[in-house]
């Protein structure tokens, strides 16, 4: 498989990029330079408008079904402990002094348009959707919280407290609500007194944004946070004061968590699939060798041993002959000798014979 | 064991690296010690070297008021370090006039530091400073303190303490003081001499690398004319001999408490101070100067001039440099031309008057002014963008045919029509009735109707009468959770009248009756009878318009706002029912 086409796998099952409708063909077809939807909806917060009520912390539990807060909405003092999200609240505002006083900057799911939570989910229980939300499906969940890990903004939690099933919790832009048509707009923003956030097309968040700044020279940070953070976010904030002392962090970088992850996700199937060939192979060749060589060194030794044993044969051979060779001689020799003797006694008793033939004939 | 020797010389290797890491984190929390050093305004870096080709030592950190203090102490002076030239003006620099090579100076500073110090010794100080051989007493690496100044400057109460004080010698003849301090390169004389009426700032002169004949620069010009004088009321043991030290004028928090001093005295004046001997004007026309224009041609269609209160701006600023940045003696239009000149650095009149946000520029300064809490509420809520709004352009620009037909001076139009700021080139259907206003070519004479023009603008704030306001406004349009909130409209325009009654900026460029208005009623055309607010916010969802706040944000983004702005700490922007009453049920 080609790297492209696996990538391009992996963005469409893991980005929710399914629905060809919200995705411009444009985007998918430059996905090495991948510049955001910018049509889709997002939320922008303005810090200089937030006057720390809580009151979006009330829609939040209300539109949800959460469960009562320990500290109740209406208690202010809360805000100036650091709070986080949890699994009964999806958004908390946070209290921070500033030499200009006190700014608050309210705290949640920023919809990342490419979700690390989507990303490092293996079962792909969170998805993008075209509504900008990044939905969580709890059938999949397996319970492994590596979108917790993944998250750079610590947002999704987990209900600890339910043994049988836990799921991840996070703030959902209220999509459920708005896609059945209970809301219009989300809860947060919907009940915010001061407008401090702005539900609307990305793009034009974005112009409001920097037209706030033109408007207002010296009022903002001029720069929108979440407009290219980790790959851009849904929730865009602006702030009359630094970035990092409203508690966002600004190391996080402009590469989304899917970009970043990639190539390490890309060697993954390298790894998988290529490796274990490309190992076994190198084993069973030198196991192949080793064989052969063992079968060398055998036929070697096997051949080094008839020879020598063919050798001893010979030797054998040879010496046997020899032996006969020299056993026969003597017998011969010995044959000779005894022929001759045999010979030579024959002829004395030829010659004693013939003396005594003539002694009989001059005998006669 | 085959490996003994290499283990034995890595743990020796780890344990020499760990001594050095230690050793680095102990000299660099010396470092970071001493950068807690907030900064001293006297610290002055001896930097003989400079002039060396080669570095031989780090430079010294001499503390000066450190040296001046002991010194007093001794009964010696700014004598004992500094010598006077031929005029008895004390020279800036350290035992010399001029500077010699760089050898030359260093054995100055070598032989007369340690004579000193060597003095010292032997009069059995406690602490009588390096001796020959210490050089690294002085020379040091890095550098233990950290330099930290404001610049001195004069501000209108200073220099009014001087032309003020009776220490200062009066000029000849004369009941000012003036020429003890400023002066003139007479080219003929070729000596200073003192001209009344032209006096200049100092800087105009003496920048930071003046051109022949002028010597001394800002540094040297600054520190051998107060010091030398200072020194002279010290010796005559007059009453006050002004500041010896560094830090009284340039140490931070001391500027920040003469300020404050400052502020007190000028209070005890009643906030106004006299104004500056110096013949300058209480009026000025302030118009365009046309380029050389061919004997056929028509005069370009222009602005009508500005009439600018000087005498007025005066008191508002802190220092003639403020508007007159570089010199007194030329107009504005002579460097900022219509189409800009080198002399302007390319910045044209328009922007010159014009750039909100130039300290020195009529509308930037104007935007400061806006700052203050008594206005903020109104005008931090406004868009500021780049420009002013074209609807004020005739608030200055102002025809004086127009103003004068005016019944009570004030003006009742919005100036929508912007031909009413326009001297029109020719007759055509655009002109003003009559005959247009002819600008006096002459400096009285443009004076004159400077001042006649400023003397149609109101008086005091405008406002529609009393009973005409609505005196408590309900807002119930969004009373679901909470009772109606009660608006005391009518206490809160009131209580804003009161806070701009002296304010003359306010009085002028609150225009009309209805001006003030606007700053709620905005977007609306002025009137005693504004739309409400639902015309324009409605309670639709936030839907298709991106940026305009529903009604219910607009209620509470103006009133929090508009409290927030201007420092009224109750009530508290959370806490509901201080506006809205609690429902019973």
């Amino acid at each position: 498989m080609k790297r492209r086409s696996f990538l391009g796998l992996m963005g469409a099952a893991g980005a929710g990029l399914a629905a060809p409708a919200v995705v411009p063909a444009t985007a998918r077809a430059a996905a090495k330079d991948f510049r955001g939807y910018h049509t889709t909806p997002g939320v922008l917060f303005d810090g200089t408008r937030c006057i720390g009520c809580r009151k979006c912390e009330l829609a939040c539990n209300k539109v949800n079904s959460l469960p009562e807060p320990e500290v109740p909405f209406d208690n202010l003092e809360i805000l100036t402990t650091r709070r986080r999200t949890d699994s009964a609240t999806f958004t908390v505002v946070n209290k921070f002094e500033t030499p200009s006083g006190p700014v608050y900057r309210k705290n949640q799911c920023n919809h990342c348009l490419e979700p690390a939570c989507a990303s490092s989910c293996f079962v792909s229980a969170f998805q993008k959707k075209p509504d900008s939300a990044v939905d969580y499906d709890d059938t999949v969940c397996v319970g492994c919280r590596y979108c917790m890990i993944a998250c750079p903004f610590e947002i999704p939690t987990y209900e600890y407290h339910k043994a049988f099933t836990p799921r991840v919790m996070k703030c959902t832009l209220c999509g459920p609500q708005m896609r059945s048509g209970e809301l219009r707009l989300p809860g947060c923003v919907q009940e915010c007194p001061m407008e401090a956030m702005i539900y609307g097309p990305r793009n034009e968040l974005l112009n409001l944004a920097r037209r706030r700044f033109a408007a207002f020279p010296g009022r903002y940070v001029e720069q929108i946070y979440g407009e290219h953070e980790m790959g851009g976010t849904s929730w865009l904030y602006i702030s009359g004061t630094p970035f990092s002392q409203v508690g966002l962090r600004e190391d996080l970088g402009t590469k989304s968590a899917p970009e970043l992850t990639a190539g390490a996700l890309a060697a993954v199937p390298v790894v998988v699939g290529v490796w274990p060939v490309l190992l076994g192979g190198i084993y069973a060749i030198n196991k192949r060798k080793e064989k052969i060589a063992a079968q060398e060194q055998q036929q070697a030794v096997s051949a080094a041993l008839a020879k020598a044993k063919a050798e001893a044969k010979e030797n054998l051979d040879a010496s046997l002959a020899k032996a006969e060779e020299s056993a026969n001689r003597r017998v011969d020799n010995e044959v000779k000798k005894a022929v001759k003797e045999a010979l030579a006694k024959k002829e004395e008793e030829l010659k004693a014979a013939e003396a005594s033939a003539t002694d009989e004939e001059e005998g006669k | 064991m085959a490996y003994r020797k290499l283990v034995l010389g890595l743990s020796g290797c780890l344990f020499v690296l760990v001594c050095v890491l230690f050793l680095q984190a102990d000299v660099m929390s010396m470092i970071s010690s001493s950068g807690k050093d907030s900064g001293r305004a006297d610290l002055i870096m001896i930097q003989a070297i400079a002039k060396q080709t080669t570095k031989q030592a780090p430079a010294v950190q001499f503390l000066h008021d450190a040296h001046t203090e002991v010194l007093a102490e001794q009964g010696k002076d700014c004598a004992a370090c500094h010598i006077k030239d031929d005029s008895g003006t004390i020279s800036y620099k350290y035992m010399r006039l001029e500077d010699p090579a760089a050898n030359r100076l260093k054995d100055l500073y070598h032989d007369n530091c340690t004579a000193c110090h060597a003095e010292n010794a032997k009069a059995r100080m406690a602490n009588p400073g390096p001796q020959i051989g210490e050089c690294r007493k002085c020379h040091v690496e890095p550098a233990p303190h950290t330099q930290a100044w404001v610049s001195g400057g004069m501000d209108n109460m200073l220099h009014y303490i001087h032309w003020d004080s009776d220490l200062i010698a009066k000029d000849e003849g004369k009941d000012t003081n003036c020429g003890q301090c400023h002066h003139e390169y007479d080219e003929d004389k070729q000596e200073l001499v003192y001209i009344q009426f032209a006096e200049e700032g100092c800087r105009s002169c003496h920048t930071a690398d003046p051109q022949e004949p002028v010597k001394a620069n800002l540094s040297e010009a600054f520190h051998g004319q107060c010091v030398t004088c200072h020194l002279e009321n010290k010796e005559a043991q007059a009453e006050r001999n002004g500041p010896l030290d560094c830090a009284s004028c340039h140490g931070g928090p001391q500027r920040l408490e003469m300020q404050a001093k400052f502020a007190e005295k000028l209070e005890e004046m009643d906030g106004v101070l006299p104004r500056l001997p110096r013949n300058q004007p209480d009026a000025v026309l302030l118009a365009a100067k046309l380029p050389e224009l061919p004997e056929d041609a028509t005069r370009p269609t222009l602005m009508y001039p500005v009439p600018f209160n000087h005498e007025l701006h005066e008191q508002a600023t802190d220092a003639c440099r403020d508007c007159h940045h570089e010199t007194l003696k030329s107009s504005c239009t002579d460097c900022h031309t219509l189409q800009g000149s080198e002399q302007g650095g390319y910045i044209t009149l328009e922007r010159a008057m014009h750039a909100p946000d130039s300290k020195s520029s009529c509308v930037g300064c104007h935007n400061e002014m806006k700052q203050d809490p008594s206005c903020a509420g109104c005008h931090a809520a406004m868009p500021q963008g780049t420009e002013p709004p074209a609807s004020s352009c005739a608030l200055c620009h102002v025809n004086p045919d127009i103003l004068a037909q005016r019944p009570d001076g004030h003006q009742t139009t919005d100036y929508a029509d912007y031909t009413e700021m326009l001297i029109p080139a020719q007759t055509d259907g655009r002109q003003p009735a009559g005959e247009p206003v002819i600008v006096p070519e002459d400096k009285e004479g443009r004076a004159a109707l400077a001042q006649r023009l400023i003397d149609l603008r109101p008086k005091e704030a405008l406002l529609i009468a009393e009973e005409d306001i609505p005196d408590v406004v309900k807002i119930d349009v969004l009373a679901d959770e909470y009772q109606p909130a009660e608006l005391p409209h009518r206490k809160i325009v009131m209580s804003m009248m009161e806070k701009m009654k002296d304010d003359s900026l306010a009085t002028s460029f609150h225009a009309t009756p209805v001006t003030m208005c606007q700053g709620c009623h905005h977007n609306s055309p002025l009137s005693k009878t504004p739309p409400s607010c639902q015309s324009c916010h409605d309670q639709r969802s936030q839907e298709g318009r991106l940026g305009r706040p529903g009604l219910l944000a607009a209620y509470h983004i103006q009133c929090m706002s508009c409290h927030a702005e201007m420092g009224l700490e109750k009530p508290a922007a959370t806490d509901c029912t201080s506006c809205h009453k609690q429902k019973e049920n």
